[in-house]
């Protein structure tokens, strides 16, 4: 995935970035490009509840997006006054700041459950 | 994205019912810039405010309003509000930078301008909401505003955000009941007498 091309990487993304609509790239493979791309999106949309509509690359272009992200690296410093933005873009990061609590909630659950796991399977070869 | 579609930009918006606008020649295109609404919930459609779509009567001046998006403490004021139409008005007040009102849908070509107050931003007074309300109608002034206050809220920009208010549906069918009764009268060449 990472060597991979960013021209091949947008059409697997399936996205008309550039205003040209490309085929997109076989999303049922097993392997590949096609695979990775599609199991970030079914994971967007098992996290968060919607699939992306876009590839990542066209999300950030969006202006209320990109201003939402400067927004949210200020008030996480403090040094701004969210009264004062504009109510779309502090809209726009609280959904995103939302929606990175919940991946990390789900991350953490994760990561219990994973060692819960351990922990069991550590026991149980200690009583065998 | 076009400049319409970009919540963080200034807006050009106009009234449905702008005598200056062709609805006919717009089409489909009326809903798409405009909303619609209907009988059940999923008749409703939602106006994108897409500049390109609209289409004007030759010789006629459309009435323009310039708005600016919200700032988080003033759309929270506007929340504060128990109706949708006082909700409407603050955001307006608000949101309008300049309107340029014209005839037909105003009796006298103008440029409104919010006041400047003190150390905030300039926003309408009351008296100047009235005026407005005065040259254009309170119903186009509900429209604008229920634009501006759509504007502040996440949405599909590019395919619509805005909804059409039910008091511009009822001017809108108004006028097409008079323009029905016009074209009938017209054409059939009798003259209509008013009940005494």
């Amino acid at each position: 995935m990472a060597r991979a091309a960013a021209s091949e990487v947008r059409q697997a993304w399936d996205c008309d970035c550039g205003g040209e609509r490309r085929a997109p790239v076989r999303r049922a493979a097993l392997s590949g490009l096609g695979a990775s791309v599609e199991r970030m999106r079914s994971g967007v949309l098992r996290m968060l509840g919607e699939p992306p509509t876009s590839c990542p690359w066209r999300a950030y272009g969006d202006p209320v997006v990109s201003q939402a992200m400067v927004l949210r690296r200020h008030w996480t410093n403090g040094a701004v006054d969210v009264d004062q933005q504009l109510a779309v873009v502090v809209d726009a990061m609280l959904a995103i700041d939302g929606a990175q609590s919940h991946v990390e909630a789900l991350d953490a659950r994760a990561e219990r459950d994973r060692r819960e796991a351990e922990r069991r399977m550590s026991e149980a070869q200690r009583k065998g | 994205m076009t400049h319409e579609s970009d919540p963080t930009k200034e807006l050009h918006a106009y009234v449905s019912f702008d005598p200056a606008i062709d609805r006919a020649a717009m089409g489909k295109d009326f809903d798409a810039h405009f909303g619609a609404t209907g009988d059940r919930v999923s008749d409703i459609r939602y106006g994108n405010r897409d500049k390109s779509l609209l289409r004007f009567v030759a010789g006629k001046r459309a009435s323009v309003f310039v708005l600016r998006p919200l700032r988080a403490y003033e759309r929270a004021q506007c929340d504060s509000l128990p109706t949708a139409e006082s909700r409407w008005l603050r955001a307006i007040s608000y949101a309008l930078v300049r309107a340029e009102v014209a005839p037909p849908l105003s009796w006298k070509t103008e440029a409104i301008f919010p006041r400047e107050s003190g150390d905030s931003r300039p926003s309408l007074d009351s008296d100047a909401l009235d005026y407005l309300c005065e040259c254009v109608s309170v119903e186009a002034v509900y429209e604008i505003g229920a634009v501006a206050y759509a504007r502040s809220r996440l949405g599909p920009f590019v395919e619509g955000f805005a909804h059409l208010p039910v008091t511009s549906a009822f001017v809108l069918a108004r006028q097409s009941l008079s323009h029905a009764d016009s074209h009938a009268a017209s054409t059939s060449g009798t003259s209509t007498t008013d009940a005494v």
